[in-house]
């Protein structure tokens, strides 16, 4: 486009995160699953790397290793679960924790800047799967019948209201869980994306085509805006990441949890 | 510009955020297991043994710790009673020198008054025995010279040989006798 | 090595403020829909509405039954 021809805006939406086949005919090798696929390849080659060898005198890799592997292992699994059953979890709950982690950051990575959570598939996927090993293992440890008294009667509720809290216990554990964990991870990126895009793009379209001094140098303070919430969204990506591992964990603790 | 590269999903069809991609779903189930078995297979056990031995090492560490300290102490003891030991021989050994000091003293200082009288004894024996020698010898000396002398004076020999003791004799005491008088009264004075 | 203390009882953190918005929303949506299916059926208006404050009113009875009995 040339610089000085007032053109239509238009404004970033659903459609900006539509991702065409990377090659011609392969429908479903797209960015997300590139991305993807190559956080698992990062993930595995890392720790891989980080624990083969692992000694009593860690080495540096070791080293940064064990402190993601003991973050996800002390600071979520084991305050959530408790120490008795923890270990169990551990392996699933690192794998997710550092998967979305990744795919997230990979928002901000140059040339990617693409996160994969703001495809929903995504976010539903790792939903299901923590709401079915919860489920399963509530089920394991009480029973079928056992686990659905526990995941329906809330603790410490007077009897006559309790007819009033079992709808809510219910739909909040086993409905409201896993769609409000899948769709806060999803919106947040998919809504950080967005936003990224109207500061990034609304600032290139006023230097560059809205054809007006005072509008460009507005642009360029949009275009530095974009660039401070580009920082705002790494931490975001990070805590998203962090906060559907821990509420993953949460739920694993309190379906196995004895009293409720 | 970047909305331009990205078109709609499918002609004419609104792109709905909240639906799915069938692949996507498959994949994400695939990754996830996979990082779930990678993770459960190589990374934790590794870690997990390397915690376990960082911690017996700790442990052992501190067991050997314990032992060195058990040692010390043990050799500690050994010492000072081998040093309370040492001082009570030594306490011993001065004793004994001290007692053997005091009687070797008492020994040499009886030996010496012994030797002491033994040698005044001596000396006064010699003295005496001169002493009467000189007098014996005085004594005929004095005889002899008295009598030649009074002979001379008296002009005559005095032949008489009983007579002659007789007199020198006499002389010899009254002298003896005036001699101790004087004695007695030079050693009053 | 931390790894080997026992745990403390987890400290309140940003999954259990999560988990309370969970129950918020569960309870809307449960007597939210009630109201909304009642009123379909009755031809009223107003039941949808009650039956989000009644819900919402309920959950926080159930988080302080269930959360504010503990400290």
């Amino acid at each position: 486009m040339i610089a000085g021809v007032p053109t239509e805006f238009t404004p970033p939406g659903p459609e900006s995160f539509d991702t065409l086949p990377i090659i011609d005919g392969v429908d479903w090798f797209t960015k997300p699953v590139l991305v993807a696929a190559l956080s698992v390849v990062v993930i595995v080659w890392f720790f891989w790397g980080a624990s083969r060898k692992a000694a009593v005198v860690p080495s540096k890799l070791q080293f940064a290793g064990e402190l993601g592997y003991n973050f996800v292992r002390n600071s979520i699994a084991r305050d959530a679960i408790g120490s008795a059953e923890y270990m169990k979890y551990v392996p699933y709950l690192t794998g997710l924790f550092f998967f979305i982690l990744l795919n997230n950051v990979a928002a901000t990575v140059p040339l990617i800047q693409f996160p994969t959570f703001s495809h929903v598939g995504w976010a539903y996927v790792a939903a299901i799967m923590s709401w079915v090993i919860y489920n399963a293992v509530g089920i394991r440890k009480h029973g079928a019948w056992g686990y659905f008294k526990h995941q329906t009667m809330p603790a410490g509720v007077p009897a006559w209201l309790m007819p009033l809290m079992i709808p809510i216990e219910f739909i909040s554990n086993i409905l409201v869980r896993p769609v409000s964990l899948s769709l806060r991870l999803f919106a947040n990126m998919f809504a950080g994306h967005i936003l990224l895009l109207v500061f990034v793009l609304g600032g290139e379209y006023m230097v560059f085509e809205a054809g007006s001094i005072g509008l460009a140098g507005v642009g360029v303070v949009t275009f530095l805006m974009g660039i401070a919430i580009a920082g705002l969204e790494l931490f975001v990506q990070c805590i998203q990441a962090y906060i559907f591992v821990v509420l993953t964990a949460q739920y694993i603790g309190s379906a196995i949890a004895e009293d409720h | 510009m970047l909305t331009m590269v990205l078109p709609l999903t499918e002609a004419g069809e609104e792109a709905n955020p909240l639906l799915p991609h069938t692949a996507e779903i498959i994949f994400g189930f695939v990754f996830l297991v996979l990082l779930a078995i990678a993770f459960a297979k190589v990374v934790v056990p590794k870690f997990e043994k390397a915690y376990a031995d960082r911690t017996a090492a700790i442990e052992g560490g501190m067991n050997e710790a314990k032992q060195a300290q058990a040692e010390a102490k043990a050799a500690l003891e050994k010492y000072n009673a081998q040093l309370a030991e040492a001082r009570q021989e030594a306490a011993r050994i001065r004793e004994d020198a001290r007692e053997q000091g005091a009687q070797i003293m008492a020994e040499m200082r009886e030996k010496a008054v012994v030797e002491a009288d033994r040698i005044v004894a001596h000396a006064r024996t010699q003295i005496d025995a001169e002493r009467a020698q000189a007098v014996a010898s005085l004594r005929s000396e004095v005889g002899t010279m008295a009598t030649t002398l009074a002979g001379r004076i008296v002009g005559e020999s005095l032949e008489d040989e009983a007579r002659q003791r007789r007199t020198v004799e006499r002389f010899l005491a009254d002298l003896e006798a005036s001699e101790s008088a004087r004695q007695a009264v030079g050693t009053d004075g | 090595m931390s790894e080997h203390q026992d745990p403390k009882p987890s400290p309140p953190n940003a999954g259990d403020g999560w988990r309370v918005l969970s129950y918020l929303i569960g309870g809307v949506v449960v007597y939210g829909g009630i109201g909304f299916g009642l009123d379909r059926l009755f031809g009223t208006q107003f039941l949808l509405p009650v039956g989000i404050v009644l819900g919402a009113g309920l959950t926080i009875a159930l988080l302080h039954f269930r959360y504010g009995s503990k400290s």
